[in-house]
């Protein structure tokens, strides 16, 4: 059980810092952290007044459409954009929607899918998780501060507390369901044979 | 708050709500007759005065229409409102909103009854469904999801009295039969959820004083199952589902280049495919599609509006989680946990990201959770600042009201117009004004606005029936084929031909594109009409031929 423990909890983790290496994308870390800053949400877009008056002139109250549409709701609708899409279980497990094609690197998968199981044992158990509620809050706070700006990459940044709970997730479900555990650990080990060969082989299209 | 008669004065207060978000300009906003809308309307209508189909069927199981096979119960709905109403979008729209506002009550009652905790929680529930833009949606347009939801809804509720009234399992089952033809995805919805609930309950159902009851709920349900059980091998039972999902198409993240000796591995179709379609299924639970971006058909969202209100979002974690852990919820957590979970699954298999009309009967578990999430958010708070909350609450929900008159009546009537395909009704208006001995050609390159003429048109179904031709009747569910050309009195629908179709005196009916003003200008044709969509963009022009000219050039 316990190399069953470790194997899963390799074969978890180790998908997205592998995908970030295979395709060198941590070396432009640095410039994704300056694009981080350069394309916050604040940042003029030309488009934006255009969009803005578009949807106002429908409204036949003048108030009503500025209500509804204006600068305010401009940016938070960018906010709300990379704030929902970090949230997403689909970015994490799945590279979003399976036809859906955003930003290249956007598009990695970044846990194997199997794993989503562990980490929805890990907040079926959250009470059980030390420093859950701290965790759960810094997520979201980074969530928020990430949502600020072109998350791109700079994300990974969340990729130590959700490793937590899903190193937690593995522990708990492997005491507390062992037969469950086993179940998804062989089938996380199948599925994760293509799913690494893909990993390496998506390096020469 | 939760005794004597405020939770009757707070339902009665909320059924007013969700009336009056769907029938405000019910009929009129969405702008336009989508061909879908207007084929059910026209084979109601059909069936009213003929007893047939548009294709001379009797009575279908299924109906043919576009060889989609449209589901029968809302086009049976809809023949008696036709006396009542006339054969207007109003009336195909008719049964949407009205079993729509219906599910609001039945809800509030579903959860009351299976509630352990509090009367709070199923009001919350019957609020957040009266203003849910997704349920609002398909309550205000002629989408059948809403009818079958509304059928399961109460065939549910029956099931859940009849544990303490056998009889009433009789009644449940004639719902739940009835729930299968009412919309494609309830084919594998409701067999599901009844075979959680038989196992679950069997050994009540199986006992001695059930035995009776249960044996005749399912000679019941067998019976009204019969008609769709007849056709369940053809092609046009299975139409939807062979079209539509993910295993008979190549799998999503297919490397073709990849050309290796590892390919059996690499693209795996097991892999790749289950893969799909847990992929597919996740994102039915996604904030980011569910408070964000909605349903991608512009159809079946409002503009600048997901699924759910964006302030809904931690509630809904929240509330998952309690549903999740609480064990007092008892039935209630066991029916929620169901349906969220079953709801999903026939849209899952279907290859589009997020298709709310398939996984509709998931605005019930989701507007609970919700709910539940809002209400243990509520008694979290300390009592001296729960007035605060509930004033902050109010004025949430008047806002959301504002965001969705904004989405759904204002942006969607400017913006989806052409989606709706607007501009029939002004078309066959406009060419009733014009010479009635002059023969129209329709072009139909792009769409299938015969249902449209006809339905506008009011044209007699038994004159339709004698002049057009598709399949024999006895190949009406085995069938695939289509006739293209469709004969409606004076206007034919069809593919403007050009060459022989300029040096005819006649006029012409197509989109800015079939009929560009430069082919206007070159032919010398005149244009009657250009009816336009609400931006002023134009959609359709009628034009009359130019014979003459075509001669004098033909000749030179």
């Amino acid at each position: 059980m316990k190399l069953l423990i470790k194997i899963t909890i390799c074969l978890t983790l180790a998908l997205w810092p592998l995908s970030l290496a295979l395709t060198n994308s941590y070396k432009d870390m640095g410039s994704d952290l300056a694009n981080y800053l350069r394309f916050s949400i604040f940042s003029p877009d030309d488009q934006a007044p255009l969009i803005i008056n578009a949807k106002r002139s429908v409204f036949s109250s003048d108030l009503f459409g500025r209500v509804m549409n204006n600068k305010v709701t401009f940016i938070y609708g960018r906010f709300k954009s990379n704030f929902f899409s970090l949230t997403d279980p689909n970015n994490y497990f799945f590279g979003f929607h399976p036809r859906e094609i955003i930003r290249q690197n956007l598009n990695i998968e970044k846990f194997p899918f199997i794993s989503l199981i562990f980490l929805l044992y890990a907040f079926y158990r959250f009470n059980q998780v030390r420093h859950g509620k701290f965790l759960l809050t810094l997520f979201f706070v980074a969530v928020v501060f990430l949502s600020l700006a072109n998350f791109d990459k700079v994300d990974f940044v969340l990729y130590p507390i959700l490793a937590i709970f899903m190193v937690h997730g593995i522990r708990a479900m492997s005491q507390e369901k062992p037969k469950l555990f086993t179940a998804a650990s062989l089938l996380l080990i199948i599925f994760s044979v293509p799913l690494y060969l893909r990993a390496f082989v998506n390096l020469t299209p | 708050m939760t005794k004597g008669i405020i939770p009757i004065i707070l339902l009665s207060a909320i059924i007013h709500l969700g009336f009056i978000t769907r029938f405000y300009l019910l009929g009129k906003a969405p702008a336009g007759l989508y061909l879908d809308e207007a084929a059910q309307g026209y084979n109601a209508y059909s069936i009213l005065k003929t007893g047939k189909d548009e294709f001379g069927k009797s009575f279908p199981i299924v109906f043919r229409s576009f060889a989609d096979f449209k589901t029968p119960v809302y086009i049976y709905l809809v023949v008696p409102l036709i006396p009542i109403f006339d054969l207007t979008p109003f009336t195909v729209r008719f049964p949407s909103f009205f079993f729509s506002v219906l599910t609001i009550p039945l809800l509030y009652f579903l959860i009351k009854k299976l509630s352990p905790i509090s009367t709070a929680v199923a009001i919350i529930s019957a609020l957040l469904l009266a203003i849910s833009p997704w349920h609002i949606l398909f309550g205000r347009t002629n989408f059948e999801c809403n009818v079958a939801l509304f059928l399961l809804l109460l065939a549910v509720l029956f099931f859940y009295l009849a544990l303490k009234k056998p009889a009433l399992l009789v009644l449940s089952a004639f719902f739940f039969a009835f729930t299968i033809p009412a919309y494609h995805s309830q084919r594998v919805i409701v067999p599901l959820l009844l075979l959680l609930l038989l196992v679950r309950h069997h050994r009540l159902l199986f006992s001695r004083d059930y035995q009776r009851y249960t044996v005749i709920a399912f000679v019941v349900g067998l019976l009204i199952s019969l008609p769709t059980l007849s056709i369940i091998n053809t092609p046009g039972f299975l139409a939807r589902a062979a079209t539509l999902n993910i295993f008979t198409q190549v799998s999503s993240g297919n490397l073709s280049w990849y050309q290796g000796p590892l390919d059996w591995l690499i693209n795996a179709p097991w892999y790749l495919s289950i893969k799909e379609f847990f992929a597919l299924y996740v994102s039915y639970f996604s904030p980011r599609n569910l408070f964000l971006l909605g349903d991608y058909g512009p159809r079946s969202s409002f503009p600048d509006l997901a699924t759910l209100f964006t302030w809904q979002f931690p509630f809904y974690l929240y509330g998952l989680y309690r549903l999740v852990i609480e064990k007092k919820l008892g039935e209630l957590k066991f029916l929620m946990l169901s349906l969220l979970l079953i709801s999903p699954l026939p849209a899952a298999v279907t290859r589009d990201p997020f298709t709310t009309i398939r996984a509709l009967p998931m605005v019930i578990p989701l507007s609970f959770i919700v709910s539940l999430g809002l209400l243990r958010t509520y008694q979290a708070i300390s009592p001296a600042l729960r007035k605060v909350a509930l004033c902050i609450f109010g004025l949430t929900i008047i806002y959301s009201l504002f965001n969705l008159y904004s989405s759904a009546i204002v942006l969607n009537e400017r913006f989806r117009a052409p989606f709706w395909d607007y501009g029939w009704e002004q078309v066959v208006a406009r060419l009733d004004t014009l010479d009635q001995n002059l023969p129209v050609v329709v072009d139909n390159a792009r769409a299938e606005p015969y249902s449209q003429i006809l339905f506008f048109t009011k044209f007699d179904p038994a004159t339709y029936q004698r002049e057009n031709f598709e399949v024999p009747l006895s190949g009406y569910y085995t069938n695939l084929s289509r006739n293209p050309v469709k004969n409606i009195g004076r206007i034919t629908v069809r593919s403007i031909n050009w060459e022989p179709d300029l040096i005819k005196e006649q006029y012409l009916v197509g989109d800015s594109l079939a009929i560009s003003l430069d082919q206007i200008k070159l032919n010398k044709m005149t244009l009657i009409e250009e009816i336009k969509y609400p931006d002023g963009s134009p959609a359709y022009r009628i034009v009359l031929t130019n014979p003459d000219y075509q001669k004098a050039v033909r000749v030179k």
